[in-house]
């Protein structure tokens, strides 16, 4: 709870991490670029093949930075709302909803644009359909667990239809649909929407912080202490998902980070959720470029899909400070 | 002076009535003592008086709580936080957090919303955890913490909200006996003793005997009784209370209640 030093060192080192890992991003691929090159494709306009490169990689690392933020700061406001620490993004089945959709695009072959707006479509209802049967007939308000086994039962539903539709598919579509459904930034453009949606959030969020910090302890004790919780629940689930919304529409179901970086921020000593959101943001952004650029350079000119990759970082990372925190208690 | 006044209460639960029509008043220097059976109602009705009823707790319409005349429904959460405060049966500890940490989450009524505790948060917060023998305690998880600790930490997050009226669920739940009567004692000695309206459910006949001025009885049928320790705590009544003898004996010169 204390602002004290170490917050300002933590808070700055994801600044430089986050900046840091935009420029490797720039820099690491298939074809070479050079520091200079990224230096003239920002200071000049002329339009050589190395600095096409770069603008292409820019838009491809700021996509990943803004999912990687929305995913983290999605997670960290469900783990408060579900009060579970094992709640992510996609545990109310939101991103079920716009995998669905996004793979009907895929198999029918509609165009991206519409393969976009179809799955952000779909995770609008999979959030509508998780708000209204969780209120219940008597239509009285909600409460976590009731929340998380509708979320749950129905993210199962979707999954069972996105078996169905993988098992119909054409063959050689299935290839696209798996990408899709591991997390997948190839197609991304510039995400000005996206972080438009991730700013916000992160403001609206933050002007929630304080009462997150009493309502992560009990809903009565929060009322007890001043917060009004059925309000505050509320704004929660709609910002929350309205983040998976965005990201998942902008990159697919990419694990691990919604789960893994409010718990990384946490270990690190950060319990404050005006310290916490911001720096879950920044870092989930940091973790998601670098996975990003790794999955597209591991097997060039072979890409894999983002989410294997996140896997790959998150886990370890997860259980050793798991491990080390353990040892300090 | 503070006054936490109940006119005409009904509580029920699905079809069970709690109590009815239930008046009484819990003022400053006052130390009520909540006693009934299990489930006879005693924490719903400590938590209606709180304004943090549960959705299942239907409480009848002409029923009036009013904190200062004013009834509390019209008072912001907030600043009802600030003037009146409730010690739960126990706290949340889902994610982990420091005694320190929790023990400062009892300040947020009072702080803005971009505040952090300062020097004098932390003093307050010091000096109570000190005062209830978890000085040392600091740093360490509260999950690692006995109950008995856990108890005192929640009292600890309790009295650094600071407000005039403490509504306590089973204060010396999980504690020795040893604590037991210091916290009691703590709570019911000057200077404290002067400036808090103070209303603890307790399972301890004994304890309630001593420690409080005046005692609430919840029957099993919505029955109650209220008033002065003396009149209201007789062996007849407890009997009644829960359905069980129980007897007065006098031992040291003191009379205890023990069940037949």
């Amino acid at each position: 709870m204390l602002k004290n030093f170490s917050t300002y060192w933590l808070i700055g080192f994801l600044i430089v991490a986050a900046i840091a890992s935009l420029i490797t991003a720039l820099l690491v691929g298939s074809s070479n670029v050079s520091f200079n090159d990224v230096l003239h494709t920002i200071f000049s306009q002329q339009a050589s093949t190395q600095q096409l490169i770069v603008q292409l990689r820019l838009e491809r690392a700021l996509a990943a930075f803004v999912t990687g933020g929305l995913l983290a700061l999605a997670g960290a406001l469900m783990q408060v709302l579900i009060r579970n620490p094992l709640a992510d993004p996609y545990i109310l089945g939101i991103s079920g909803g716009a995998s669905v959709a996004a793979l009907l695009a895929i198999m029918v072959g509609l165009p991206l644009i519409v393969l976009t707006a179809s799955a952000f479509a779909g995770a609008l209802f999979a959030m509508l359909l998780v708000f209204l049967l969780s209120r219940g007939l008597k239509n009285t308000h909600w409460n976590p667990t009731r929340l998380l086994l509708t979320g749950i039962i129905l993210a199962a539903g979707w999954g069972a239809i996105i078996s169905f539709i993988l098992t119909f598919s054409p063959s050689n579509r299935v290839h696209s649909m798996l990408f899709w459904l591991m997390g997948d930034l190839s197609y991304s453009h510039l995400p000005t929407l996206s972080f438009v949606i991730l700013l916000s959030g992160l403001l609206l969020s933050l002007l929630l912080a304080r009462s997150l910090n009493v309502l992560i302890r009990g809903e009565q004790f929060a009322r007890s202490l001043g917060v009004a919780t059925h309000q505050l629940q509320w704004k929660l689930l709609v910002l929350a998902s309205l983040c998976t919304a965005t990201a998942v529409t902008q990159a697919g179901s990419i694990g691990f980070i919604g789960l893994v970086v409010p718990h990384l921020i946490r270990l690190a000593g950060i319990q404050d959720h005006r310290i916490l959101l911001p720096a879950s943001v920044l870092c989930g952004g940091t973790l998601l470029t670098l996975a990003d650029t790794l999955s597209r350079s591991l097997f060039s000119p072979i890409q894999i899909p983002v989410g294997i990759v996140t896997a790959l970082i998150g886990i370890p990372l997860f259980l050793y400070l798991l491990h080390r925190s353990e040892a300090h208690r | 002076m503070s006054c936490l006044s109940i006119n005409n209460l009904s509580l029920k639960i699905a079809d069970r009535t709690l109590c009815e029509s239930l008046s009484f008043e819990i003022q400053t220097g006052q130390n009520w003592g909540i006693l009934g059976k299990n489930g006879a109602g005693k924490t719903t009705l400590l938590h209606t008086l709180a304004g943090i009823p549960s959705s299942s707790t239907i409480i009848n319409p002409q029923a009036s709580i009013e904190l200062n005349n004013v009834p509390i429904q019209q008072i912001k959460y907030r600043a009802l936080a600030q003037q009146l405060g409730i010690l739960l049966q126990d706290f949340q500890d889902v994610f982990p957090s420091s005694v320190l940490d929790t023990a400062l989450i009892g300040r947020h009524p009072h702080l803005k919303a971009w505040q952090w505790p300062d020097a004098d948060d932390f003093n307050l917060v010091r000096t109570l955890l000190a005062q209830m023998g978890l000085a040392d305690y600091e740093q360490r998880n509260t999950a690692s913490l006995s109950g008995g600790e856990r108890r005192r930490l929640g009292l600890v997050t309790l009295l650094a909200q600071q407000t005039d009226i403490l509504l306590l669920d089973e204060p010396v739940n999980h504690l020795d006996i040893a604590h037991q009567h210091q916290l009691l004692n703590y709570l019911t000695t000057s200077p404290f003793r002067q400036q808090h309206a103070i209303a603890m459910v307790m399972h301890d006949i004994n304890l309630a005997k001593q420690y409080c001025d005046h005692i609430l009885l919840i029957y099993d049928n919505g029955k109650t009784q209220a008033g002065k320790t003396e009149e209201v705590l007789t062996a007849k009544n407890l009997t009644e209370v829960y359905g069980y003898p129980i007897t007065e004996l006098i031992a040291d010169k003191q009379s205890v209640f023990i069940a037949k």
